[in-house]
């Protein structure tokens, strides 16, 4: 089956009412083995795969799902069963993407935004819940880490990052080569798994002395898939339950586009570590939660580097 | 008057004078805190918006020092007595943790913004439902 996915932008009145219908439908379809939302699970996956800590990396910033080589097949397997459940409840729906380079010249004022879409930014009034559109608090109930309620969805724009990325950000993450090397987390450089995650400065690499490379402001740079989720804020910015945030599957949409635009400009390029590398971030290593365990389903970065096989085709 | 002490003995006496700090609510109180034989520990409580925190800065000897050069950890981060793992970019003196997309001037700060998400961590392991797929 062939699932195109389309810039939201390009979605007509019925197309976005159609996802908006389906998120809606997996948040209201509940577990009978937990008695949760089919989708807090999912936000629970996520969560899982953040705390799965790796403890050969000192710092502790590399888990399952993020600052390592796994961070891109991990979430294409993740939107790509996510796909799945949307057309349980309305067939032919697919996860329309966020071309955030269109909208950075006016992040504020994106159609994203709109009241028939994701909705707008947080009330600084009232601790940053979100008051319009269709996962406004009064529709659309988060979930804590613990797996019980929150409250309501939280967005606080430009707090953490002062601008969505460029084209030429795009461009330069297009064109770094590897994959990803060693390391295999935030100083891997050149990467473009790194590179796009968002751990390494506009432009150049880190500094001789293995120092990152900083921003005029003083701090330290996001860019790309980091700086998105900073530049949102709110659940955005909980790295565990950020995709309390139905944005967040449009932003991931996104970010899983350039993969495969990188995979196609660069057919000489395949995912590394093969092997040798961290635990769960190897070709053949099975993904945390998809261990057969957690869940019975299986994964592995092998089993996801060819999307078109998958069925996924960008528009 | 200290001259006859070790740098590691003055740091251990350091750690087990206990501070008691409230930012905002409820009155003040005496926290919990440790110091291992390894290195001291001075630890700091506070309350923001009704929840606990506590932050522990840690005096390593010099030959504990982290050998990392873009990352160190001078100060570890408790909330609900789970601890929050925090490293700061030597450049910068910004701090990251693993569990937000951003980066922060103090390990206050990312105290705050987890307790202004209500964040509320699980005593173990939450279970999912195995059979979603």
């Amino acid at each position: 089956m062939k699932n195109l996915r389309k810039n939201f932008r390009d979605l007509s009145r019925t197309e976005k009412q159609n996802y908006i219908e389906a998120v809606k439908a997996v948040k209201a379809s509940i577990s009978r083995t937990t008695n949760r939302s089919i989708y807090d699970e999912y936000v629970l996956w996520h969560s899982l795969a953040t705390d799965r800590m790796d403890s050969s990396d000192p710092r502790r910033l590399r888990n399952a799902a993020h600052a390592g080589p796994a961070f891109l097949p991990w979430h294409r397997y993740y939107l790509y069963r996510f796909e799945r459940q949307l057309q349980k409840r309305v067939p032919g729906v697919t996860i329309p993407y966020w071309d955030w380079t269109q909208d950075a010249d006016d992040p504020f004022n994106s159609p994203i935004w709109d009241a028939d879409f994701m909705g707008g930014n947080g009330d600084p009034e009232d601790n940053n819940l979100v008051k319009t559109g269709p996962f406004a608090t009064d529709e659309w109930i988060t979930i804590n880490i613990d797996g019980n309620p929150k409250g309501g969805l939280q967005r606080e724009f430009d707090r953490f990052a002062k601008a969505l990325p460029t084209q030429t950000n795009v461009i330069i993450a297009i064109a770094e080569t590897p994959y990803d090397r060693e390391p295999w987390d935030v100083d891997s450089s050149p990467s473009h798994r790194n590179r796009l995650e968002g751990f390494i400065a506009p432009g150049g690499t880190v500094n001789p002395d293995g120092s990152f490379i900083i921003a005029p402001d003083g701090s330290f740079v996001f860019e790309l898939h980091n700086q998105v989720h900073a530049w949102i804020g709110g659940d955005m910015v909980n790295v565990n339950v950020s995709p309390n945030d139905p944005v967040f599957f449009l932003h991931h949409c996104n970010v899983d586009r350039l993969w495969a635009i990188w995979q196609e400009k660069n057919p000489s390029q395949r995912y590394l570590p093969t092997g040798g590398g961290p635990e769960g971030h190897n070709l053949y290593d099975l993904m945390h939660p998809w261990d057969g365990k957690t869940v019975k389903l299986k994964a592995r970065p092998a089993d996801v580097l060819d999307s078109r096989k998958l069925g996924i085709y960008y528009a | 008057m200290f001259s006859s002490f070790s740098r590691r003995q003055l740091l251990n006496l350091v750690g087990f004078v206990v501070t008691g700090t409230v930012i905002a609510g409820s009155a003040p109180f005496i926290g919990n805190f440790f110091a291992s034989k390894a290195q001291a520990q001075e630890t700091e409580e506070f309350v923001y918006k009704g929840r606990k925190y506590r932050i522990a800065i840690e005096h390593k000897s010099e030959s504990n020092a982290s050998i990392d050069t873009t990352f160190d950890t001078p100060q570890q981060l408790f909330i609900d007595n789970k601890e929050i793992h925090i490293v700061r970019d030597k450049n910068t003196q910004k701090y990251l943790t693993p569990l937000l997309f951003a980066q922060f001037d103090s390990p206050h700060e990312v105290a705050r913004m987890l307790i202004d998400q209500g964040i509320k961590f699980p005593s173990g392991e939450v279970k999912v439902d195995p059979n979603v797929d």
